[in-house]
C-alpha cells in the first residue's frame, strides 16, 4: 500500500478518536492490528499495540486535559520499528513520545481557536449552515494532521538515521533483550489502571489460582478457561445476592 | 428524530473548545429536535439558550440531550439551563468511572491477553466489543431520557452501575494476576530457572515495584527506568 495512503488512513483514524464519533479505531490495539494487517506483520503490529494500549489505559479525556497523541505513538512506533528493527525502539519510542506531545499542544491550540470559530458562528448563526460547518471543520482538521504526521515521520527518520549510529554494541543488546520482555512491564501498569478495597488481595488470589493451575498441570487454554469462569465467581462474589438471592 | 440526535451525536466533540467545552456540539445536537418543535424565530432563540458553557461525559451526553428535547417538547424552556447545569456534573462522573475508569481496562486487559497469546483477531474484537458496549449505553440512555425526561435520572439510579463498576474492577484485577502467572509459565518459560537465575529473579523484583510504585510516575519515565534496568544489568554482567 502507498505510503501516503497510510499516513492519509492514520490521520482519518486520528480525526475518529474524538473529534468525529469517538469510534475507537485510533486505540493503539486496534490501530497496531490495521497496520500489522497493511505492513503483513501482525507481529510487530500487535505487540506494540498491545504494550502502547496497556501503557495508555489509565489516561482519560476529562475536561481540560488533552492526551498524549497515543494515535501517533503507534503508527511512528511501528512503522519505524519495521524499518529500523527491534534494538532500536527505545529511541523510536522516546522520539515518538516527543511528536506526540507536540500534537498535544497542536490540539491545545486548535481548541483554543475552536473558541474564536464558536463565537464567530454565534454571531452569525442565521447565514451559517451547520452541516457543512461541520464536514468542512473536519476534512481541515485531518488534512491539518495528515501534514503533521508526515512531518513527524520524516524529521524522526532523519533523526533515526543520525542517532542509531551512535548507540554503542553493549547497548543495543541489552535494548534486544529487553524488546521481549516489554509486554511483561506494560502487563505490570495494569494493576494501577483501577483502585478499590482489597485490590491487593483479589490480585494475589488470581495468582494463587494460576499458580494452582500450574501446579496441576493443565494445558493453556485448559487453565486459561478455568482461570475466566473463577474470575467470573469470585467477582460476583461480593454480590453474593446476585447469587444466593437476597432479601435487600 | 430520534435517529437524527443519535447520528448528530458522533459530532458532540467536533467543535471541542476551551471557553465552552461542549457548548457547540450540544446546541448542534439540539438543532434537529428544535427545528421539529417551533418556528423559524423561536429556533435561532432556543439554539443561542443551548450555546452556554457545557460539559460532560461524551457517552452520556445523550441522557442530557433526551431530557432536554423532553423538556423542549412540553415547552418547560425555564428549567433546562438549570437542568443542564445540574446533571453534566454528576453525570460525567459516573460515566467517566464506567467508561474510561471500568469498561476500557477491562476490554483493555481481556483482548491484549488474547493479543498476548497471538490470537489475530483480538484486535478487530476488541474495537466491535468497545464500540458496541459504548453505543449501546448511548441508545439506551437517549431513547429512556427521550421517552422518560426528568425521571431518566431516577431510573438511572436504579439501575445500580457502581455495582457493575464494583464487579469489572475486581475481575480486572483477579484475571490480571492469574493471566500474568500463566503468561510467565507457559510463554516465557522462566519457572525452572525463577531461583537459580538472578537475571529473572531481578526483573520479576523489577515489575513488583513497577506495579506498585513506578506506574504512578509518567509513562516516559517507567519506560526509561525500565530500559536502565536492562542496559545496567548488561553493563554490570558483560
Amino acid at each position: 500500500m502507498n505510503f501516503f495512503l497510510i499516513v492519509a488512513l492514520v490521520a482519518i483514524i486520528n480525526t475518529t478518536n474524538i473529534r468525529f464519533g469517538l469510534f475507537f479505531f485510533g486505540q493503539p490495539l486496534v490501530l497496531g492490528g490495521i497496520l500489522g494487517l497493511i505492513l503483513n506483520d501482525m507481529g510487530v503490529g500487535l505487540y506494540v499495540g498491545s504494550i502502547i494500549q496497556l501503557m495508555w489505559v489509565r489516561s482519560m479525556p476529562i475536561g481540560v486535559k488533552v492526551q498524549t497523541n497515543y494515535t501517533l505513538i503507534t503508527f511512528l512506533t511501528i512503522f519505524f520499528i519495521k524499518i529500523f528493527d527491534t534494538p532500536f525502539y527505545p529511541l523510536i519510542f522516546i522520539l515518538s513520545y516527543v511528536f506526540a506531545t507536540v500534537a498535544k499542544y497542536l490540539e491545545k491550540i486548535i481548541k483554543k481557536i475552536n473558541s474564536h470559530i464558536v463565537d464567530l458562528v454565534m454571531k452569525n448563526l442565521k447565514k451559517v449552515n451547520l452541516d457543512i460547518l461541520h464536514i468542512i471543520y473536519l476534512i481541515v482538521y485531518t488534512i491539518i494532521f495528515f501534514l503533521f504526521f508526515l512531518i513527524s515521520f520524516y524529521v524522526m527518520h532523519f533523526f533515526l538515521l543520525k542517532l542509531v549510529f551512535y548507540v554503542p554494541e553493549k547497548m543495543l543488546l541489552a535494548f534486544q533483550a529487553s524488546y521481549k520482555y516489554l509486554i511483561l512491564y506494560a502487563l505490570s501498569l495494569m494493576y494501577q489502571s483501577v483502585s478499590f478495597k482489597f485490590k491487593f488481595f483479589y490480585f494475589l488470589g488470581g495468582a494463587g489460582l494460576a499458580l494452582f493451575l500450574i501446579l496441576a498441570q493443565l494445558p493453556f487454554y485448559m487453565a486459561l478457561i478455568v482461570l475466566v469462569l473463577m474470575t467470573i465467581f469470585v467477582s460476583l462474589l461480593e454480590q453474593k445476592k446476585w447469587i444466593f438471592g437476597g432479601n435487600n | 428524530m430520534f435517529l437524527r440526535l443519535f447520528i448528530k451525536l458522533f459530532f458532540v466533540d467536533t467543535l471541542l473548545n476551551d471557553r465552552n467545552m461542549q457548548n457547540f456540539g450540544f446546541a448542534y445536537i439540539m438543532s434537529s429536535a428544535l427545528k421539529r418543535l417551533g418556528d423559524i424565530r423561536t429556533y435561532y432563540e432556543r439554539l443561542i439558550a443551548h450555546f452556554e458553557y457545557f460539559n460532560s461525559n461524551p457517552f452520556f451526553i445523550s441522557a442530557i440531550i433526551g431530557i432536554c428535547t423532553n423538556l423542549e417538547e412540553k415547552g418547560k424552556t425555564d428549567i433546562i439551563y438549570k437542568i443542564k447545569l445540574e446533571t453534566m456534573a454528576p453525570l460525567s462522573a459516573l460515566a467517566d468511572s464506567l467508561v474510561f475508569g471500568t469498561i476500557k481496562p477491562f476490554f483493555t486487559v481481556l483482548f491484549v491477553s488474547l493479543a498476548m497469546i497471538s490470537v489475530k483477531s483480538s484486535f478487530w474484537l476488541f474495537w466491535l466489543s468497545f464500540f458496541l458496549v459504548t453505543n449501546f449505553l448511548k441508545i439506551y440512555t437517549l431513547y429512556f431520557s427521550y421517552k422518560m425526561g426528568l425521571g431518566f435520572i431516577f431510573k438511572l439510579t436504579k439501575l445500580n452501575l457502581q455495582t457493575l463498576i464494583a464487579i469489572l474492577k475486581r475481575f480486572i484485577v483477579f484475571y490480571l494476576g492469574g493471566f500474568a502467572l500463566l503468561y510467565l509459565h507457559f510463554y516465557v518459560h522462566i519457572e525452572a530457572s525463577l531461583f537459580h537465575n538472578t537475571f529473572y529473579a531481578l526483573l520479576l523484583g523489577f515489575l513488583f515495584l513497577n506495579a506498585f510504585v513506578f506506574s504512578r510516575l509518567k509513562n516516559w519515565m517507567s519506560l526509561t527506568l525500565y530500559i536502565l534496568f536492562f542496559v545496567i544489568y548488561y553493563y554490570i554482567k558483560f
